[in-house]
C-alpha cells in the first residue's frame, strides 16, 4: 500500500515537472533521467531510481526536481534526516519556481 | 644333458625371482604413477575449475555525458576523444573512431557498462557552435537524442598482489582470424591431438636440426597452456613429463574450446613497465586500443606474431622484427587458405597499426588514484575490496586534469626562482555533487611520490577569514557588509607573556572600515579584532561546520592562517560556501563494481545544511569583489565578468606559502605553491597562485552568474560612514544586504535626502534590478 502510494506521488511529481514547472526543461538530460527514475520507483526498483536521480543531480547540480525526487526516496527508504536535507537543497534550487518551493516546502512539513 | 638341464633348471628360478622382484617393484611403482597421475589430475582440475586468474581492480574516469545544450566546446570533445583512444577516420562510423569537419563530428561510441547502466554503442552525429552542442543525432535512425554517455577513460589499475593485468575474454569474441591463425601458426593439429603431438615434435626437431637453431616449437597449445598455467619456468626432464601428463589430462577433462579459451587469456603478451600484459583481450587493447572484436586481420596477426617473444618482436620497439615475423605467418595462413590472395595483399600492405604506450598502471594520475586508494580504503569494507577484478568509477575529469596539470607545471616554470624548487599541489571540484574532479600533487604531475594536493600541512593564511567573516554576516542584525569595524593596531598578550601585534600586509592603518572591505582588501588588525568581538569560540565552530574536523586550538593568530591544512581540506571548506552553505563530504568514487557487476555497499550522496543561503552568499558576494578590486584584482579583472568567480588569497609570513581558493558556478579550485623545504618563494597568494587558480577556472566554469537569493537587496554604501549614499557620495559600494538588514540612514554626503527613508519604495526597486 505505502509503495503504491509512493508511486503516486512520484507520478505525480514528475507530470508536474514535465508539463507545468515554468523553469524545467521536460526534454533536457535531467527530465529525461526523472522520467526513467519514476519508471523505476514504479517497478519498485527504488537503488536504481536513486542512482538515476544522482545522475541526474551531476549533470544539473542545480536542478531542484531531482533533489526533491532523492528526498522522496531517502524517505521512503526511512530516512527522514536525509530526506530533509535533500528536500532544503531542492528548495534552495526552487528560485522563482513557485510551485516547486510549495512543493518542498509541504514535504519537510509533512514528514517532520 | 645333466648338465643342461641343472643348468636349465637353475635358470628357471632365477627368472622367476627376477620376474618376482620386478613384478613387486612394477606394482608399487605403478601404483606410485597411478596416485602421481591422480595428484596431477587433481591439480589441473583445482585450478582450472577455481579462480584462474589475477585480475586488478581498474579505475575509470567520469563518463562524459553529451545533450543538447551543454555547455562543451568541439575542441574539448576532441581532446575527450583523444584521451579515450578514439581515432581520426574517414568516416566516423566504425566503432571507437571519429570524423570531425569544424563544428560538426560523427563519433561512433562503443557499447559499455557503466556503474549503474549498460550504454549501447552507436554512431552520433554531434553539432556545436562556439559555446555549446547544439544537438546530439543518432546517424542510423536519423532521429534527435537526449542523452549520451561515452566511454570512460581507463585511469588506473590497482594490482593485487600480482603484476600481471588481463581483461577477460570469451571465445566467442575473438576474431576467427585470430584464433585460426594462432593454431595454424602454433599448433596445427590442436583440433585433433590428444594433448601433445609426437608427430609435431618430430617434424620440429628436424626443423630446428637443419636450421641449426630453434625455428619451430613442438609443443602444442596445451603444452603451453599447462606450462604458463600450472608449472614454473625451470627447464628439466621432470617439468617435461609432468607438462606432457597434464596436457594429456587437460585434453581427457575439458572441451578443446575451453582449453583454447584459457590459452587466450593466459599467455604473456607484453610488458609495461611493471606490469605484465596476458591475454588477447588486454593485448588488443594494449597495442591497438580496441577490444579484440574489432581487430583487423593483419592486427590478429601481429598479435600471433608477438606470442612468440614478446620482448623480441615488441611492435613498438623493433617494428621491423615484427613486421617482418608477421608477414610471414600471413604468407603461411594464405598458403593454409584461411585468407585469400586478396586479403593476404592488403594485410601484408598495412602498416602495424599500433597506438602510443597507454600510459597506465598508477602512472599517470599518481595524485587522483591515490585519493581514490584512500577514500576506498575509508568507506569500503576490507573484504570487498581485497576481491579481484574490481572495477571503480570515479570523478575525475580528465579533461580538466589536463587543464589543472598544464596550468601548474607553466605558472611555476615562470614564476620560480631557483629552477627546480617551487612545487605546487591543486584540488578541483565539483559544485553541488561535491566531486573531486582533478588532483595535481606536484609539477610532475605523473610522479607518484609526495601528494602535496592532500598531504601536506601549511599554514593557510588569510584563507580562513573568510570562516570569521561568516561567523559575523550569520547574526545579519549585528553585522552587515556595511558594519564599520576598527583596522586600529594592536597588541594582545598571549598565556606565554609574549606580545602579539598583528600588521596588516600594506603596513598601513585604515581606521574604521566597511566589514565588506575589510574582507575585499584582507586586512588582518580588522579581521582579528572582529574575531575577538565574536569570541575566537564562535569563529573554530564555523570553520568546522564548514567541514574542517581538525582540531584547532584557538589562538587569535588562528584568524590570520597559522591553522595548517591540505589544499584538499581547504578545498572541503569552501565547497560549503560555494554550496549555499549546504556541507556535502568530497568524494573522488561514485561506485565500486566486484568481477559479476554488482555494486559493493556503497554511500550515496550526501548533504546537510549548515548554513542559510543567504549568509553565505553575503560572504561569496564580498570574495567576488575580492577577485575583482580587492586582493585578487591582479588577474581578477581580466577573467570574464559573467562567469561571477570569487575567491581569497592566502598568503605566509615571510612568502613562504601562496595559497589561493574560490569558486565559480560550476566549479571550485584550490591552488598551493611553496617549497618542500618551506624556504622563502617570495611570492603572494595573489602573484602565486592565483595565476594558476584562475587560469584553470577561467577555462573550466562556464555557467553564467544566477540571480541571488530572494532575501537579499543591493544597497548603495558610503564608504566613510557605512551609511546609504546617492550620486553625491564619491566613494561608494553596491553591497548586498539580507532584507530590512541595511542601513536606513542616508550619509551626509548623499544630498539633501531626507536622513530617513525605511524601505524607500523606489530604492529597494533599484537595488532589486541592478
Amino acid at each position: 500500500m505505502k509503495k503504491i502510494l509512493l508511486f503516486a506521488i512520484t507520478v505525480l511529481l514528475l507530470s508536474a515537472c514535465a508539463v507545468k514547472a515554468p523553469y524545467q526543461d521536460h526534454t533536457g538530460p535531467g527530465g529525461v533521467l526523472m522520467v526513467q527514475a519514476g519508471q523505476h520507483v514504479a517497478a519498485g526498483e527504488d537503488a536504481k531510481a536513486i542512482a538515476l536521480l544522482e545522475r541526474a543531480v551531476r549533470i544539473e547540480p542545480r536542478n531542484g526536481h531531482a533533489w526533491l525526487g532523492l528526498a522522496r526516496l531517502y524517505f521512503a527508504s526511512g530516512d527522514i534526516n536525509k530526506a530533509e536535507q535533500f528536500a532544503r537543497r531542492a528548495m534552495q534550487f526552487a528560485g522563482a519556481d513557485k510551485r516547486l518551493e510549495r512543493d518542498c516546502q509541504a514535504f519537510i512539513g509533512e514528514i517532520r | 644333458m645333466t648338465k643342461k638341464r641343472r643348468r636349465r633348471a637353475k635358470s628357471k628360478p632365477r627368472t622367476r625371482l627376477w620376474l618376482k622382484i620386478l613384478l613387486l617393484l612394477a606394482v608399487p611403482l605403478a601404483l606410485a604413477l597411478v596416485l602421481y597421475v591422480l595428484y596431477l589430475d587433481q591439480v589441473v582440475q583445482t585450478k582450472f575449475e577455481g579462480k584462474r586468474w589475477s585480475v586488478p581492480s581498474r579505475v575509470y574516469a567520469r563518463a562524459l555525458e553529451l545533450y543538447p545544450q551543454k555547455l562543451l566546446t568541439a575542441d574539448k570533445l576532441l581532446a575527450e576523444l583523444k584521451l579515450i583512444g578514439y581515432q581520426p577516420s574517414a568516416d566516423g562510423l566504425a566503432p571507437g573512431t571519429y570524423l570531425r569537419n569544424g563544428n560538426k563530428f560523427v563519433v561512433t561510441t562503443r557499447a559499455f557498462r557503466h556503474w549503474d547502466s549498460l550504454e549501447p554503442g552507436r554512431s552520433i552525429a554531434l553539432k556545436f557552435n562556439h559555446k555549446q552542442l547544439l544537438t546530439v543525432d543518432d546517424v542510423e535512425a536519423a532521429e534527435p537524442l537526449t542523452l549520451v554517455r561515452l566511454e570512460p577513460m581507463l585511469i588506473g589499475i590497482i594490482h593485487p598482489a600480482h603484476r600481471e593485468d588481463r581483461v577477460l575474454v570469451r571465445l566467442d569474441e575473438l576474431p576467427a582470424s585470430l584464433t585460426l591463425a594462432l593454431q595454424a601458426v602454433e599448433d596445427r593439429k590442436f583440433a585433433s591431438h590428444h594433448g601433445v603431438d609426437f608427430r609435431g615434435i618430430a617434424r620440429a626437431a628436424w626443423a630446428n636440426l637443419r636450421a641449426g637453431k630453434v625455428v619451430q616449437g613442438g609443443s602444442t597449445l596445451t603444452q603451453q597452456l599447462v606450462k604458463n598455467f600450472f608449472l614454473n619456468r625451470e627447464r628439466s626432464l621432470t617439468r617435461k613429463i609432468n607438462e606432457a601428463i597434464m596436457s594429456l589430462l587437460l585434453e581427457l577433462r575439458y572441451d578443446k574450446k575451453d582449453i583454447l579459451e584459457a590459452y587466450a587469456n593466459e599467455i604473456y603478451l607484453g610488458q609495461d613497465g611493471n606490469r605484465a600484459i596476458h591475454g588477447f583481450g588486454l593485448a588488443a587493447q594494449f597495442y591497438f586500443n580496441k577490444p579484440p572484436q574489432e581487430l583487423a586481420i593483419a592486427e590478429s596477426v601481429l598479435l600471433v606474431a608477438i606470442l612468440r617473444g614478446p620482448t623480441y618482436y615488441d611492435p613498438r620497439r623493433h617494428p621491423e622484427r615484427a613486421l617482418e615475423r608477421r608477414n610471414q605467418l600471413l604468407e603461411i595462413i594464405w598458403r593454409d587458405g584461411l585468407i585469400d590472395r586478396q586479403q593476404a595483399q592488403a594485410a601484408k600492405a598495412a602498416t602495424l597499426g599500433v597506438t602510443p604506450k597507454p600510459n597506465l598502471g598508477s602512472s599517470r594520475y599518481p595524485a587522483f588514484i591515490a585519493l581514490v586508494k584512500r577514500q576506498l580504503q575509508q568507506d569500503y569494507r576490507d573484504e570487498d575490496l581485497r576481491s579481484e577484478g574490481l572495477r571503480i568509477f570515479s570523478s575525475l575529469d580528465p579533461v580538466i586534469q589536463q587543464v589543472a596539470e598544464k596550468a601548474l607545471t607553466t605558472n611555476i616554470n615562470r614564476l620560480e626562482r631557483q629552477p627546480g624548487l617551487l612545487e605546487g599541489g591543486v584540488v578541483v571540484t565539483r559544485l553541488g555533487s561535491a566531486e573531486v574532479t582533478a588532483v595535481v600533487g606536484g609539477r610532475n604531475p605523473r610522479f607518484d611520490g609526495f601528494n602535496r594536493a592532500l598531504d601536506i600541512q601549511r599554514p593557510v593564511g588569510s584563507l580562513l577569514k573568510p570562516a570569521l567573516y561568516l561567523t559575523a554576516l550569520s547574526q545579519p542584525h549585528r553585522y552587515t557588509l556595511a558594519s564599520l569595524i576598527d583596522d586600529a593596531p594592536l597588541k594582545l598578550k598571549q598565556s606565554d607573556g609574549t606580545v602579539w601585534s598583528p600588521a596588516n600586509y600594506d603596513h598601513k592603518n585604515h581606521g574604521k572600515v566597511l566589514l565588506a572591505e575589510a574582507l575585499i582588501h584582507s586586512y588582518n588588525q580588522a579581521a582579528v579584532r572582529l574575531g575577538l568581538a565574536l569570541g575566537l569560540g564562535q569563529v573554530v565552530e564555523t570553520v568546522h561546520r564548514l567541514g574542517i574536523d581538525k582540531k584547532i586550538p584557538p589562538y587569535p593568530a588562528m584568524m590570520l592562517g597559522s591553522l595548517e591544512l591540505a589544499p584538499l581540506q581547504i578545498a572541503q571548506m569552501y565547497q560549503t560556501l560555494a554550496d549555499d552553505g549546504f556541507y556535502t563530504p568530497l568524494r573522488a568514487v561514485r561506485a565500486v563494481l566486484n568481477a559479476n557487476h554488482r555494486p559493493l555497499n556503497r554511500y550515496s550522496l550526501d548533504t546537510e545544511q549548515r548554513f542559510a543561503p543567504e549568509q553565505t552568499f553575503l560572504v561569496n558576494e564580498t570574495l567576488r569583489m575580492a577577485l575583482r578590486q580587492g586582493t585578487g584584482q591582479s588577474v581578477g579583472r581580466q577573467l570574464p565578468k559573467t562567469l561571477s568567480l570569487a575567491g581569497k588569497t592566502g598568503t605566509t609570513d615571510d612568502l613562504r606559502d601562496s595559497w589561493f581558493a574560490g569558486f565559480g558556478r560550476d566549479y571550485l579550485g584550490v591552488v598551493w605553491l611553496g617549497n618542500d623545504d618551506n624556504a622563502v618563494t617570495g611570492l603572494t597568494g595573489g602573484s602565486g597562485a592565483l595565476p594558476v587558480w584562475a587560469d584553470i577556472m577561467g577555462q573550466i566554469n562556464v555557467t553564467e552568474a544566477g540571480p541571488p537569493p530572494e532575501a537579499i537587496e543591493y544597497v548603495s554604501i558610503d564608504m566613510e560612514t557605512g551609511l546609504q549614499a546617492d550620486s553625491g557620495c564619491q566613494q561608494r559600494y553596491e553591497l548586498a544586504f539580507i532584507t530590512g538588514t541595511a542601513p536606513v540612514e542616508y550619509a551626509p554626503c548623499a544630498g539633501n535626502k531626507v536622513k530617513r527613508s525605511v524601505g524607500g519604495f523606489i530604492d529597494r526597486l533599484k537595488g532589486l534590478f541592478r
